[in-house]
């Protein structure tokens, strides 16, 4: 291998820094660049490129692609570009020239996300080569984490998310995309009924001098210091009765609530909104309608990961039987 | 029972576990010092199911009931390992660990509201922190292995064995928590992935574990004397994605604030 760690680490840095003179020179990058067919477009170039290099394994540069040294310098930038985006506070319009208060949207790291698919997917076609039974779980995981990325991506751009409010007793076709723009949709809604459950209001004992709640006691006497209060009233559960139309005609009936939401295609809908002025007796609801057309790749991932997970968990290390790098 | 008599469990419970801790140093009594320590957990335990059945919910939700379960976890691991490896540190480190946890909940509980949100009613909720809470154990017992290796300085095998292990199998929990809150997030919110500072820390960590693992994969320097500064940076990491997220100015808005 004639490419190790030291230069793996400095093609790392020249990936970050030149990421960051490109969005010096243009600005964030444009997810809009890649809304389809763009993303399928990409998809398939990477595809071929993966196949490609990972065809030519004998080749000293794609056995470097594919290595243990880049991957660990490519794992480590990706640490270390998260951990800015987790101490910098991030903006939704990004305004700094570095792309620090916008980090998922620099270039820098959109550069990086793509060289780790590109290695992933390179050494990946290189093992399904040489494929072998015994190591189901080394492809659970790294199919696994190609997709998900994959399909995070390149769905980024195709992903449309809307706001529907409806009055009962109404059929509405129409909701609010995320810039504030009334569009018509392929699915209306229809609001039979709207409900919902309160948990039960408490008497508790408020303690001015520490700022805490908790229930009576003998020591609450004091009137200065503590005060009689109830908890306000928090919702336990609100839900939806609907129907759903389809422009192809088909009708579902379904209650939505949180944490249960309604899947048609690649449509899912959900509970979002009631009118919290008057509570249970709303007269509407409001529901987040969400079009995501990557997200099979999305669950695909996940499951495989899952997989590997477990295998891990049940397997620990185990090494091969005269490992080279057994010290004992 | 309510957090009104976890003292009656935890006095005891601290008291098995600190027992356990020194009697493992003295070689007549060490046989004993894996019973006390599973005495203490059970005793943990038996308050947890308790305050479940109490709360009708369960307790996993303030950062208090989270503690709860670590110490717990963080005890039942330190059996299973010491059971498995013998290394007296590793009862001795999992004991005092569970209990100053138990102790910060004594002194402050951090109990707020009774009643769960309507987002937090989930089947995922309680596989999702538990499995986390799991692998915080078992990363944590991987990091003062890889202190020891560090201080050490002599290569030893086995015990860098014993950090890959634990490194596996946390990472294996660690991953499985991640992949379980992003289909709940999908399912309460609509994405399953939207750089809540908390799941940006979680990607920091585990990016770090997974560096960790691959760098072990081929022999030499780097692997086996830069690797265990891995682990405990990323436990370090893995800390503040636990506890030190809410306090950092990016905190604003995440829903993971509790």
């Amino acid at each position: 291998m004639p490419w190790s760690y030291p230069q793996c680490v400095a093609v790392v840095a020249v990936l970050v820094l030149g990421g960051l003179v490109a969005q010096m020179l243009v600005g964030p990058f444009d997810f809009g660049l890649l809304a389809f067919p763009v993303s399928l477009v990409v998809l398939i170039l990477l595809l071929v490129l993966c196949v490609l290099l990972g065809f030519h394994s004998g080749s000293v540069r794609v056995r470097w692609v594919s290595g243990v040294p880049l991957s660990v310098s490519l794992l480590v930038g990706l640490a270390l570009l998260a951990l800015v985006m987790g101490v910098v506070p991030q903006t939704g319009e990004p305004c700094g020239v570095l792309g620090l208060d916008a980090v998922a949207r620099s270039w820098a790291f959109v550069l990086v996300y793509v060289f780790v698919l590109l290695s992933l997917g390179t050494l990946l076609v290189r093992r399904l080569l040489q494929f072998r039974l015994c190591d189901w779980a080394f492809y659970a995981n790294h199919v696994g984490v190609w997709l998900f990325l994959v399909a995070a991506g390149l769905g980024t751009s195709d992903e449309e998310r809307y706001e529907m409010l409806v009055q009962e007793g109404e059929t509405v076709w129409h909701a609010e995309d995320e810039k504030g723009y009334v569009c018509r949709l392929p699915l209306a809604i229809h609001l039979n009924d709207f409900d919902m459950d309160m948990y039960p209001v408490e008497k508790v004992v408020a303690d001015r001098q520490i700022g805490e709640t908790r229930k009576s006691s003998a020591r609450s006497s004091d009137a200065l210091r503590y005060a009689q209060v109830s908890t306000s009233a928090e919702p336990r559960t609100f839900l939806s009765d609907v129907e759903l139309y389809t422009e192809d005609g088909d009708t579902l009936k379904s209650v939505l609530e949180v944490n249960k939401p309604l899947h048609t295609g690649s449509w899912m809908v959900y509970q979002y909104g009631y009118d919290t002025q008057a509570g249970r007796r709303s007269s509407y609801s409001v529901f987040l309608l969400v079009y995501d057309p990557w997200s099979a790749g999305i669950y695909v991932g996940i499951v495989l990961m899952a997989i590997g997970s477990v295998s891990m968990l049940w397997k620990g290390r185990s090494r091969k039987k005269g490992g080279a790098c057994d010290m004992e | 029972m309510t957090w009104s008599d976890f003292a009656y469990f935890a006095v005891p419970a601290v008291s098995l576990w600190l027992l356990a801790g020194l009697l493992v140093y003295v070689k007549s009594a060490r046989r004993w010092s894996g019973l006390l320590m599973m005495g203490g957990t059970l005793t943990l335990f038996s308050f947890i199911l308790l305050l479940w059945i109490h709360l009708e919910r369960p307790p996993m939700r303030t950062m208090g009931e989270t503690r709860l379960w670590y110490s717990f976890f963080l005890s039942a691991v330190g059996c299973v390992t010491f059971s498995r490896w013998r290394y007296p540190w590793l009862l001795t480190f999992s004991s005092v660990v569970s209990a100053v946890f138990v102790v910060v909940n004594l002194a402050k509980p951090e109990i707020h509201s009774k009643g769960l949100t309507p987002a937090l009613q989930s089947v995922w909720f309680v596989p999702h922190v538990t499995s986390y809470i799991l692998s915080y154990a078992m990363l944590g017992a991987a990091a003062v292995g890889a202190v020891f290796l560090l201080v050490q300085k002599k290569g030893n095998g086995r015990l860098l064995g014993f950090v890959d292990n634990m490194v596996y199998v946390g990472y294996g929990f660690l991953m499985l928590g991640l992949l379980m809150g992003s289909v709940w997030a999908k399912e309460a919110w609509g994405h399953y992935w939207s750089w809540d500072l908390k799941e940006t820390w979680a990607f920091t960590t585990t990016s770090v574990y997974l560096a960790y693992i691959h760098l072990r994969l081929r022999c030499g320097k780097a692997s086996e004397k830069v690797a265990p500064w891995f682990v405990v940076v990323a436990f370090l990491l893995l800390m503040v994605t636990w506890l030190g997220v809410k306090y950092l100015p990016s905190a604003q808005g995440s829903v993971h604030v509790y």
